[in-house]
Parts: C-alpha cells; sequence; structure tokens
C-alpha cells in the first residue's frame, strides 16, 4: 500500500510535497501553499485560504484512491495468476 | 644484488656456526616449496629510473577514436606491443608523451600541441571537430623519436541525448497528460501516464527513456493557465512557459485551470415559510463540486413574492448554508428554490491537444476531464 515516505515544505516553489510510495512506485503530491498569480496582469497574492486546509485529510484522500486502484489491481493478479513485479 | 640464495651462499655465509647454517638452510628450503606451490619466485629487482641522455624509445601506438563530441587517444608503450619485431623498453622507464592534432594531414594548418604526459590514455572534447593526430615519445623530454601518425581524420561527432540536461534543444518528447479538476474551492491538477491517473508516465529523450512519477497538485487557484514541470524531485507549476525551462527542469505540459462543471451536482434547499414569509433556508443537500458563484431564483405558484436569499456559504464544493435575505410576502408553500452556476470561468485555451512547442514540449492536455 502507498506510504507516506517524505514530506517537506519548498518555500521557493510554494509546495508542501508529499511523497508516496508503495515499493518502486512513487506518487508526488503537492499542496499548493504559495502565492498565486493573476493569469492576466502577473499580480502576485498570497493565497487566502490556508488556514482552511487540512493537509492530513488531503493526502490521505490521494492515499486512499491510490490504494484503492492498487487494490484493485492486485486482486486482478490474484485471480487471474498474475506475477506481480 | 639478487634475491636468489642458494646453498653455496648460505654455507658461506654461516662459516662455522652450525646452528646458523641449519637455520638458513631450513628457511630456504620452506621458500623453495613455497615458490614451487605458488608459482611465484624470488622479486627481481627493478630500475625504474629515467635513462639520462638516451636513444629515444622505441614507437608508442596510437589509437584515436571520436565519439559524443570527445577524442579519445590511446597510447600503446613499448612493452605492450607484441610480435617479434616489437620495440623494446626493458627497464619500464616512464616514456614522456607529445600528442599533437591539426586541420590539415600535414600538420600545417591549426596544429595544437598538447600538454606533455607520461599518460597513456587522454579525453579531449571537442564537438564537431575533425582533427589528424600523430605523436612523438622520449625518455628525457630531450631526444624524441619519429612521429607516429594516425591513418587519416578521426571526426569527434557531436554529443548526443544521453549526455545533455533534460531541458537542451534535442529530440525529445513525453508521454504526460496534465489536467485539472474542480475540488471545491480550488482545483486539482493531475500528472499522469498513459495507463491513466495516478499512472507514472516517460520521458523520452533520443533513445533513452525514464519514467518519471505521477503528481497530484492540490490547492492551485481556478482561472489561472499553468506549466508545469518535473525538476526530478518535484513538479513546479509556473504561469508562463519561459518560467519552466532552467536546463534541469524537464517540461511536461500545460493546463487551463478551469473547471467545465463536469462533477458538478447543485444543492437543494427547501424554504423555512411563516406567515407568508420566508424567514430561512434550509440545505437538504449541499450537492458537490460547486467551483464558482451559485444564484438562485424564489419562485412560488401560490402568488408569493419578493423574497430573496441572503450569503451562501461553500466549503469543499459542498454548500454548507444559504442565509435569509428579504423575507417578501404572500408565500403559501409551493415555493421553490432553483440554484444555478456554480462552474468557476476560468481562462480559455491552454495547450493543445498533443502539445505546441514545435515539438519540444509534447503535453496531452485536457481541461477539467
Amino acid at each position: 500500500m502507498f506510504e507516506v515516505t517524505e514530506q517537506y515544505l519548498d518555500t521557493a516553489s510554494g509546495f508542501h510535497v508529499i511523497k508516496l510510495r508503495h515499493g518502486k512506485t512513487e506518487h508526488i503530491v503537492q499542496i499548493a501553499v504559495g502565492h498565486d498569480t493573476c493569469p492576466a496582469c502577473g499580480r502576485v497574492a498570497p493565497k487566502d485560504n490556508l488556514g482552511e486546509l487540512d493537509p492530513k485529510a488531503m493526502v490521505q484522500g490521494v492515499q486512499d484512491d491510490m490504494n484503492k486502484s492498487l487494490q484493485a489491481q492486485l486482486a486482478y493478479a490474484k485471480k487471474h495468476g498474475i506475477p506481480i513485479r | 644484488m639478487t634475491l636468489n640464495v642458494d646453498q653455496g651462499q648460505i654455507n658461506l655465509a654461516a662459516g662455522k656456526n652450525q646452528p646458523l647454517q641449519q637455520t638458513l638452510t631450513a628457511i630456504n628450503t620452506a621458500l623453495q616449496g613455497l615458490y614451487q606451490n605458488t608459482g611465484t619466485g624470488p622479486v627481481k629487482k627493478v630500475d625504474a629510473s629515467t635513462p639520462k641522455n638516451l636513444a629515444p624509445p622505441g614507437q608508442c601506438g596510437l589509437s584515436v577514436t571520436g565519439a559524443n563530441g570527445n577524442f579519445t587517444v590511446n597510447i600503446a608503450l613499448p612493452q605492450q606491443a607484441s610480435g617479434s619485431s616489437k620495440p623494446t623498453n626493458a627497464t619500464n622507464a616512464p616514456i614522456y608523451q607529445q600528442i599533437q592534432s591539426a586541420t590539415a594531414a600535414n600538420f600545417t594548418v591549426g596544429l595544437v600541441t598538447y600538454p606533455i604526459s607520461t599518460g597513456t590514455s587522454f579525453n579531449f572534447p571537442n564537438p564537431g571537430a575533425t582533427l589528424y593526430w600523430r605523436l612523438r615519445s622520449s625518455y628525457d623530454q630531450q631526444t624524441w623519436n619519429n612521429y607516429t601518425t594516425q591513418p587519416g581524420a578521426v571526426a569527434a561527432g557531436l554529443q548526443t541525448s544521453a549526455a545533455s540536461e533534460p531541458a537542451t534543444v534535442l529530440n525529445q518528447t513525453n508521454f504526460a497528460r496534465v489536467d485539472s479538476i474542480g475540488a471545491g474551492g480550488a482545483a486539482t491538477i493531475r500528472v499522469y501516464g498513459s495507463g491513466g491517473v495516478g499512472t507514472s508516465w516517460t520521458s523520452g529523450a533520443g533513445t533513452n527513456s525514464k519514467v518519471i512519477p505521477a503528481g497530484t497538485i492540490l490547492n492551485v487557484t481556478y482561472g489561472t493557465l499553468a506549466y508545469v514541470a518535473w525538476t526530478g524531485e518535484q513538479y513546479q507549476v509556473r504561469p508562463s512557459l519561459s518560467q519552466v525551462l532552467p536546463d534541469s527542469w524537464l517540461p511536461v505540459g500545460s493546463v487551463s485551470v478551469i473547471s467545465n462543471g463536469a462533477g458538478l451536482v447543485l444543492p437543494t434547499i427547501a424554504p423555512v415559510i411563516s406567515g407568508g414569509h420566508i424567514i430561512g433556508y434550509n440545505v437538504t443537500s449541499g450537492g458537490n463540486d460547486i467551483t464558482g458563484t451559485l444564484s438562485f431564483a424564489v419562485t412560488d405558484t401560490g402568488g408569493g413574492t419578493g423574497a430573496t436569499v441572503g450569503p451562501a456559504t461553500v466549503s469543499a464544493g459542498v454548500l454548507q448554508s444559504l442565509g435569509a435575505g428579504n423575507p417578501g410576502s404572500g408565500y403559501s408553500g409551493a415555493t421553490v428554490v432553483t440554484p444555478s452556476g456554480g462552474v468557476s470561468g476560468g481562462v480559455a485555451g491552454g495547450g493543445g491537444a498533443t502539445g505546441n512547442n514545435g515539438g519540444r514540449l509534447f503535453g496531452l492536455t485536457t481541461n477539467g476531464a
């Protein structure tokens, strides 16, 4: 199953980076916590919803989706006797 | 001096000292047995000092090859040659090598002399160059032998994509898909491979390829046109293409972060009526994936008029509450509150179906899929 192996805040890019890993497969989850940039004028504004964010729940949601998909694959392999690598 | 010992030497050294003679004999016998069993022998003394003012060494072999923008020069020393007529270097003395290259076969044009060295293997970067090569050798850097010339010109070739940073202008592509979906008050950008959401994707550079992990980028503001790049460690999301082209970054694709309302479920609201006035609204279902402003129409078949709604509170794409506005009058109970909207606008465009950057930034991009 996918587990959180590493997480950090990269202030240069404005991302909270969370790395999920299952065996050799990695999935990168990033939560934008830096600034927003107006697409028209390029004006930069800080994120105004950081207080509402629940990163644990957000990551858990992605993790659940990944694990659900993984379980489906494993069940498929088991059903048809396909080796897993 | 020799390290060989025979019985005569032992007897001479021991003289009349019988115990010493016996001890040395036993040691010599043991050594001879050891040599026989291991196939070795006494260490031979080697004089590696440089002979002074000697004749030049025998001709050294020269081999120059070109590949990937580099010339590789290999020198075969005389003692490494084979055959009955091979030159010799019996003392294994160090031999100084002087390498030269030129753009003309007679070494009169573009002559370059490289630093003298006793090395036998060299690497000279010179992408695109085609050069002639020759070599001469010396024991003392004063007396040189004749030039050994590499037959014909050697081309270094050009640097291949395998030796390049990902973002240099070379033949490269990727099979990433980048899209965005609404996730309540913010969007989610997804980067994935042809296997579907959550699968890794492949980056190709020349004939090489590598697998990049999929990514989910949360809390991205609606209405932005984003360019996505992979740094080798994480994804970068920038508002312009030029910002994702540092040498060490791998451009992935672009996406217009809008919601097309594919996952939108509008809420249902029941009015609270008292004395013909609407004094409040009950949210019976908060809906889902609401990404933009909601509008509400209050209609009544019994003749009620004038009622308006108050502020709507949406959190994580779900309507949490709807405040009361003007209560109106004449509402009988046959009253319906009809929501509409709820989809973010955003900006149009944002990448083509097969990328549109001259083939260098190749990303399959869909919006709100």
